[in-house]
C-alpha cells in the first residue's frame, strides 16, 4: 500500500511538473516573464497544498477507483482480489430486481427533484427580503444564516423532537388544536421524504441566500433606474433586471445545490436509520461499505454515482451555462 | 521550447517506469498520465502477496495447538479456583455446575506442582484491547483484573499491557482499529468483540481457534460460548438478557395476575395478548415493544426471540442462505404476532422514551440496563421493587429469549506460543475476574461459577434463568450486520404494511442479495 501510494504520488507530482513546464514555457514566449526566484517561491508555497490535496483528495479517489474492481472486504485488508466487473454486474442486477439500490435511487431522485427548486426559491426570496437598506435587516440575515452554522446532526435531533410520533410531541400537539390526529411524520413512507426536503431546505438555504445577496449587490443600480423610467413595475424589474443579473450565480447555486442534494446522507441516517422509505444512494454506499463491510462493492457504487452526478452536472452547464461571446 | 518539453515528458516516463519496476515487476503500462489510474490494481496485487506469508506464519501457530494439555495443566490460578468453589458452589442450586465440579476437582488432583508450570509458561509481553473507555466503570474493572493478573504472573515474567478503544454507535472505531491492526500485523493478543460479530471476525481470520485450549468442563462453566462452524472462538465476559418490565400497580388495576408466570411457565402468545387487552380496557397503553428502536441494534436484539419462539429462524447453518429461513412460514408467524400487537393498538411506534418509567405504560421490553434506572431514577412511580417486576419472554411453540454481549477472543496474530495468552484468557474469564467486572457493570456473569444470590423471581433471577434455560443466540452468520438491518427494516416497515408475508419475502430477498456479496473463507 505504501509503495503504491508512493508510485501514485510520484506520478501525480510529475503530471503536476509537466503542466507547470507547459505553463512556464508558454509564459516565456509571452511578454510577462517569470523571474527564477519567483518560480521557486511559487513552487515552495504550492507544496503544502499539493501534498495535502494529494493525500486527502487524489489518493482516495484513485484508490476507490481501483477498489471498485476488487472484492475488498473491510475486515480482510490483506486479501483483496481483482474481480473485474463483478461489482458492477451485481449493482445493475440489484437495480433491475428493485433491490435496495433501486429504492435508494428512487428516494434520492425524489429528494433532489423536490429540494433543489425549494431550496433555491427559498434562498432567493430570503435574499430579496434582506436586500434593502432598511434598519434591522442584519438581524434577519443572522437568523436566516443561523441553521447553516449549526451542525446537521444537531438540527436533525431538534427536528426529531419536533416531529416525534408521540401524541405529546411538539408538532402533534399543534395539530391536535386543529383536530388532526397524531401523525408519524418520519415513519410514514409517504411523508418522510417530504420532511427530509423541508429540513434540508430550511437548513441549507441560508448559505445560498448569502451568495444571492452578494450577487444582488453587484447588479448595477442604474439598470433599475432605467427600468423605472421606462415605467416597469417591481415584477417587471425583477424579471428583466434581477433575473438576468443573477444568471451566472444561479447556475453556480443550481450545480452546488444539486450535487449537495445527490449526496444527502446525514438526514436519513439520523432521522430514520437505514430504512426502505428513506435510504439514499450515499446512505446505501455507506451502509454497504462500512456496516456490511463490502468496500469493493461500495466503491463501485461510488464510481457509478460519480459518473451519474458528473454527467448531469455537465448537462446542466451545457444547457444553462452562459453562452460564449 | 518544444525540445525541453519533450525532454521533460520523457524524463517523467522514464522515472515512472523506474519506480514502477522497483515497486513490482508485473507493471508495464507506464507510458503517460493514465498510469495513475492503471496502476491502481498494483496495490491490490502487491497486498495480496504478503497475505500467503502471514497465512504461512499462522500455520505453525495452529501446529502448536496440539500441545494444549501441557498448558491446561500449566495454569495454576484457574485450576486452583475451583478448589474453593466446590464448597461454595452448592447453594446456587443449578444442576450443571454441581455435576461439573467433580471432574474439575479430579483434574485438579492431577495438577503438577508449580515448578513444572514455570517451565511451561514462557515469559511474554502480551497486549489486550478493550472496547470501552479506560475511565468508564467497566474500563476500571478491566484495569483491576489486568493489574491482578500482572501481579500474579510476575513470577513467570508475563506482562500484559491493555489498550482501550471505545466502541461507538454505528460505524465502529473499534472495528476499524481491528482492521488496521490486521493490515499492519499488530493485532493484540486478546481482543474483545460483540458476540454477533464472531462469525465475521472468525471468517476473516481475526480469531484464534480455542476449541482445544479449553476442556469440556471448563466450557461448561459458561452460559454461552461464541462458536462458528463448530469451533470455539470466544468466551463471553458477561451476559445480557431481556424481558418485560411491568408496572405492578397498573397490573393490579387491570386485574392481571402474574404470580404463576415464571421462566419455566411463561405466558403464551395468546395469554400475552389477553393481558394487553385487559390493560387497554383500562385505557392504559399495554406494552412498549421498542419498535421505534430500529436505528441501531436495540430493536433487533430485543425482538429476535419472538421469531425463534414461533419456530422460525433466519439463516441456514452456513449463514449464507436467508431465503426459506428468514421468510419461512414459522418466521412469518413470529413477525405477524408483532404486527398483531400494533394492529390491535397494544403497542405503537410513538411511545415516549420514559412513558413506562412515569407510569403510562403497562409493560416495557428492555434489557438489564433498565433495572438500575427503575431502582434509582423514578421514585414517584417506582419507589421500590414492590412496584415493578420482570416477566420472561412469552412463548409460542417454544420458549426463546435474548442473549449475547461482548466476549474475549485470542487475536490470531503472529505469536506462535499461545500458552501465556491462553493462561491470560482463562484468568480473565475465571470466577474472580468475572465477578470483578460484573460487579462494576451490573450485568449477569457469563461464568456460572460466580456466586449470584439473586432473590427468586427478582429481575436478575428471571434473566439468569432465561439465559440458562431459554436463551438462543442471534444468528451465527458472517453477514450479521446485513441480517440485523433486514430485521429492523421489517420491524420499521410493518407500521404501514398490512401484508406481512410479502414484506418478509421482499426483505429476505434483499438480505440474500447482501449475503451473496460476502466472501466466505475456509477457516
Amino acid at each position: 500500500m505504501a509503495i503504491a501510494a508512493l508510485i501514485i504520488f510520484i506520478v501525480f507530482f510529475l503530471i503536476f511538473a509537466v503542466f507547470f513546464a507547459i505553463d512556464y514555457n508558454r509564459r516565456k514566449n509571452s511578454n510577462r516573464k517569470y523571474h527564477k526566484n519567483e518560480v521557486i517561491v511559487a513552487l515552495l508555497l504550492l507544496i503544502p497544498a499539493v501534498v495535502l490535496a494529494f493525500f486527502f483528495v487524489v489518493l482516495p479517489i484513485i484508490f476507490s477507483f481501483g477498489y471498485a474492481f476488487t472484492d475488498y472486504d473491510l475486515l480482510s485488508p490483506n486479501d483483496i482480489k481483482f474481480v473485474w466487473f463483478d461489482n458492477f454486474r451485481m449493482l445493475f442486477k440489484e437495480f433491475a430486481n428493485q433491490g435496495e439500490i433501486f429504492l435508494s435511487f428512487r428516494n434520492t431522485a425524489l429528494f433532489v427533484v423536490l429540494v433543489v427548486p425549494l431550496q433555491i426559491t427559498m434562498a432567493l426570496l430570503l435574499a430579496l427580503f434582506c436586500n434593502n437598506k432598511r434598519r434591522g435587516t442584519t438581524i434577519f440575515k443572522v437568523c436566516f444564516f443561523a441553521p447553516v452554522a449549526v451542525s446537521l446532526s444537531v438540527t436533525a435531533f431538534l427536528w426529531l423532537v419536533i416531529l416525534s410520533p408521540n401524541p405529546a410531541g411538539i408538532m402533534n400537539s399543534i395539530l391536535k388544536n386543529f383536530g388532526i390526529p397524531a401523525q408519524d411524520f418520519l415513519g410514514n413512507k409517504n411523508t418522510v421524504i417530504l420532511w427530509m426536503v423541508i429540513i434540508s431546505a430550511w437548513q441549507g438555504c441560508g448559505y445560498q441566500m448569502l451568495i444571492f445577496l452578494s450577487a444582488l449587490g453587484n447588479i448595477r443600480k442604474d439598470l433599475y433606474e432605467a427600468a423605472s423610467i421606462d415605467g416597469a413595475g417591481p415584477f417587471r424589474k425583477f424579471f428583466t433586471v434581477t433575473v438576468p443579473g443573477l444568471r451566472p450565480t444561479m447556475l453556480y447555486i443550481l450545480i452546488t445545490v444539486f450535487i449537495g442534494a445527490c449526496r444527502v446522507l446525514i438526514q436519513p441516517m439520523l432521522l430514520t436509520g437505514y430504512q426502505d422509505r428513506s435510504m439514499t444512494l450515499s446512505y446505501y454506499m455507506y451502509q454497504q461499505g462500512f456496516t456490511y463491510r463490502h468496500v469493493g462493492y461500495s466503491c463501485a457504487v461510488a464510481l457509478v454515482l460519480t459518473i451519474v452526478i458528473g454527467s448531469i452536472t455537465f448537462l446542466q452547464r451545457k444547457l444553462l451555462g452562459e453562452k460564449k461571446k | 521550447m518544444k525540445k525541453t518539453l519533450l525532454a521533460l515528458v520523457m524524463a517523467s516516463t522514464l522515472l515512472v517506469t523506474a519506480c514502477a519496476g522497483g515497486g513490482n515487476t508485473s507493471h508495464e503500462e507506464s507510458s503517460s498520465a493514465p498510469v495513475s489510474e492503471e496502476s491502481v490494481p498494483t496495490p491490490v496485487s502487491e497486498e495480496s502477496v504478503p497475505a500467503p506469508i502471514s497465512e504461512e506464519e499462522s500455520v505453525p501457530t495452529e501446529e502448536s495447538t496440539p500441545t494444549p494439555h501441557s498448558h491446561e495443566e500449566s495454569v495454576p490460578i484457574e485450576e486452583s479456583v475451583p478448589a474453593e468453589e466446590s464448597s461454595e458452589e452448592a447453594p446456587t442450586s443449578e444442576e450443571a455446575p454441581i455435576s461439573e465440579e467433580e471432574p474439575v476437582s479430579e483434574e485438579e488432583e492431577t495438577l503438577p506442582p508449580e515448578e513444572s508450570t514455570e517451565e511451561d509458561l514462557p515469559s511474554a509481553k502480551l497486549t489486550i484491547r478493550f472496547h470501552v473507555d479506560s475511565q468508564s466503570t467497566e474500563g476500571m474493572a478491566y484495569k483491576k483484573v489486568i493489574d491482578a493478573f500482572n501481579k500474579e504472573y510476575a513470577k513467570f515474567k508475563i506482562k500484559v499491557t491493555a489498550s482501550y478503544v471505545a466502541r461507538t454507535a454505528g460505524d465502529s472505531a473499534y472495528e476499524r482499529q481491528l482492521a488496521t491492526d490486521m493490515q499492519e500485523g499488530t493485532l493484540p493478543d486478546i481482543i474483545t468483540f460483540d458476540a454477533p460479530n464472531c462469525a465475521a471476525y472468525a471468517n476473516s481470520g481475526y480469531l484464534y481457534d480455542i476449541s482445544s485450549s479449553f476442556t469440556e468442563n471448563e466450557k461448561k462453566a459458561f452460559i454461552t460460548l461464541n462458536t462458528y462452524q463448530g469451533k470455539l472462538f470466544g468466551i463471553p465476559i458477561q451476559e445480557s438478557s431481556a424481558g418485560f418490565y411491568y408496572n405492578k400497580n397498573l397490573f393490579a388495576t387491570a386485574g392481571i395476575d402474574v404470580s404463576n408466570v415464571t421462566v419455566d411457565n411463561p405466558w403464551t402468545y395468546g395469554e400475552f395478548k389477553d393481558a394487553c387487552a385487559k390493560l387497554l380496557a383500562k385505557s392504559i397503553t399495554p406494552v412498549d415493544m421498542r419498535l421505534d428502536a430500529t436505528k441501531d441494534e436495540t430493536a433487533t436484539y430485543l425482538l429476535y426471540p419472538f421469531i425463534y419462539a414461533s419456530g422460525g429462524s433466519f439463516v441456514d447453518t452456513t449463514g449464507k442462505t436467508a431465503i426459506g429461513y428468514f421468510n419461512s412460514d414459522a418466521s412469518k408467524r413470529g413477525f405477524q404476532f408483532l404486527k398483531d400487537l400494533v394492529k390491535a393498538g397494544y403497542t405503537s411506534y410513538g411511545i415516549g422514551a420514559t412513558d413506562f418509567h412515569t407510569g403510562k405504560v403497562g409493560m416495557y421490553l428492555s434489557s438489564g440496563w433498565t433495572t438500575p434506572e427503575l431502582d434509582n431514577k423514578f421514585p414517584t412511580t417506582f419507589p421500590n421493587r414492590d412496584s415493578w417486576g420482570l416477566l420472561p419472554y412469552p412463548k409460542d411453540v417454544k420458549s426463546a429469549s435474548a442473549n449475547g454481549s461482548w466476549s474475549y477472543a485470542i487475536g490470531n496474530n503472529g505469536r506462535k506460543d499461545k500458552r501465556a495468552v491462553v493462561a491470560l484468557l482463562k484468568y480473565l474469564t475465571n470466577k474472580d475476574s468475572s465477578k470483578t467486572v460484573t460487579d462494576a457493570t451490573g450485568m449477569i456473569p457469563a461464568n456460572k461459577r460466580v456466586e449470584t444470590n439473586y432473590q427468586a423471581n427478582s429481575p436478575e433471577d428471571v434473566m439468569l434463568q432465561q439465559l440458562i434455560k431459554t436463551s438462543i443466540a442471534r444468528p451465527e452468520t458472517v453477514g450479521y450486520p446485513q441480517f440485523s438491518s433486514a430485521f429492523s427494516q421489517v420491524i420499521s416497515a410493518m407500521r404501514d404494511e398490512n401484508d406481512i408475508s410479502t414484506l418478509v419475502d421482499n426483505k429476505a430477498r434483499v438480505l440474500q442479495d447482501n449475503l451473496d456479496k460476502i466472501k466466505i473463507n475456509n477457516i
